[in-house]
C-alpha cells in the first residue's frame, strides 16, 4: 500500500515509529521534509488539551430526561406486539355472546311473525291490481329477500362479539 | 440500538457508558468547550428519539457522531455573534479564579484549543476526528458527509496551518 504524506505527517505527529518506507518518503518528498519536523510539536500542543472527563453524574441525567421517551417506545413497542399477536381464543367471551344473541333470539318470533303480516299485507294490496302469479312472484321475491336479510343479520352477531372481544382484550394489554 | 428502540433502558445505559469518554471529548473540542454537557445530552435525546428510524445497516459511531457534529455546528453558528474575551483568544491570559495564576494543565488545555480555534471550521473538524479521535477516512467523510478526496485536502491545509502556528522543534 502506498503512503501519501498525510499518512506520513500524522505519524510523525502521533509519535510513531517510522518503517523504511515512510523513512525513504520523508528523504524524497519536499512537503514532508518541510513539515515533518513541526508535526511533533503539533501532536504535543493539540495533546495537552488532555482527555476531558465528563461529569459523574452526566450519565444518570441523560438516562432520566430519555426515560420518558423510553416509555413512549417500550408502549410503542408492546402495542406493535399485540396488534401482531393472534387474539387468544379466552379472550372471546362466551358470556358476551349469549347477552348479545339473547334478545336477538326472543325477539326472533316477533321478528318471524311482522315479516308474515307484511308479506300477507303486501300480498292483498298487490291482488287487487296484479294478476296471480305476477303477485305471488314479487311477494315471494319480497319474501326471500327478506329472510336472506335475517339470516345476514343473525350470523353477523357472533362476528361482530367476536370483534368486540378482541378489541377489549387488545386495550387491556396495550 | 433494536433494544433501545423497544425502550430498555439498560441497553441505553451501556451505550452511553462506551461512548461517554469519546463522544464527551469530541463534544468538548468540536464546540470549543462551550456547553458540552447540555449538547451530550442532547446528542442521546435525539439518538434515543430516533432510534426505532435506526438503519442497522449503519454503523452506530458514525451516526452518533454525526448528531454529535450537528448539534456542535448548531450552537456554534448560535454562538457567532457572542462577543469573546480577545485575551483568551491571544492566549496571553487564561481563565481561572480571580487573580489566581493558571496552572500549567489548564495553560495547556487553553493553547490546545487556540490552535484548533485558529483553524476554519471544517479544518477543525477533521483534525478533531482524524488526530485527536483517531478516526479512519473513511469514518470521518460519513461522519462530516463528504468524500474522502475533502477530508484529505481538509488535513493536509490543517496539517500546514498547525505546523506554522507550532513552533518546530528542530530547523530543517
Amino acid at each position: 500500500m502506498s503512503l501519501t504524506c498525510d499518512d506520513l505527517l500524522l505519524a510523525v505527529l502521533r509519535g510513531d515509529e517510522l518503517d523504511a518506507q515512510a523513512r525513504a518518503h520523508r528523504a524524497s518528498c519536499g512537503r514532508c521534509a518541510a513539515l515533518a519536523p513541526a508535526m511533533p510539536g503539533v501532536g504535543r500542543a493539540l495533546a495537552a488539551g488532555g482527555e476531558v472527563a465528563p461529569p459523574p453524574d452526566l450519565a444518570a441525567r441523560v438516562l432520566s430526561a430519555a426515560s420518558p421517551l423510553l416509555a413512549d417506545h417500550a408502549r410503542a413497542a408492546r402495542g406493535a406486539a399485540v396488534a401482531r399477536a393472534p387474539i387468544p381464543r379466552d379472550a372471546l367471551d362466551g358470556r358476551r355472546l349469549a347477552v348479545a344473541l339473547l334478545p336477538a333470539v326472543l325477539l326472533f318470533p316477533l321478528l318471524v311473525v311482522a315479516d308474515l303480516a307484511l308479506l300477507r299485507a303486501l300480498h292483498g294490496a298487490l291482488g287487487t291490481l296484479l294478476p296471480h302469479g305476477v303477485t305471488t312472484y314479487l311477494v315471494a321475491s319480497y319474501a326471500a329477500l327478506l329472510a336472506a336479510l335475517v339470516c345476514v343479520t343473525f350470523a353477523s352477531i357472533p362476528l361482530l362479539v367476536q370483534r368486540q372481544g378482541a378489541t377489549v382484550w387488545k386495550e387491556r394489554h396495550v | 440500538m433494536a433494544s433501545v428502540a423497544q425502550g430498555d433502558a439498560s441497553a441505553l445505559r451501556e451505550l452511553c457508558g462506551r461512548y461517554e469518554r469519546p463522544l464527551f471529548g469530541f463534544l468538548h473540542r468540536a464546540a470549543g468547550g462551550r456547553d458540552t454537557d447540555d449538547l451530550y445530552q442532547e446528542t442521546w435525546l435525539r439518538v434515543v428519539r430516533a432510534a426505532p428510524r435506526f438503519d442497522p445497516a449503519r454503523r452506530f459511531s458514525t451516526w452518533l457522531f454525526q448528531i454529535a457534529l450537528n448539534l456542535a455546528r448548531d450552537l456554534l453558528r448560535r454562538q457567532v455573534a457572542e462577543p469573546t474575551d480577545p485575551a483568551i483568544l491571544d492566549g496571553t491570559s487564561a481563565p481561572g479564579p480571580a487573580g489566581a495564576p493558571p496552572d500549567d494543565a489548564v495553560a495547556a488545555a487553553h493553547d490546545a484549543r487556540r490552535l484548533l480555534d485558529a483553524l476554519p471550521a471544517a479544518q477543525r473538524e477533521v483534525v478533531v476526528l482524524r488526530v485527536l479521535e483517531d478516526l479512519g477516512e473513511a469514518e470521518t467523510a460519513a461522519i462530516l458527509d463528504c468524500p474522502r478526496g475533502t477530508v484529505k485536502s481538509r488535513l493536509h491545509h490543517a496539517l500546514a496551518r498547525l505546523a506554522v502556528l507550532v513552533r518546530p522543534e528542530t530547523t530543517p
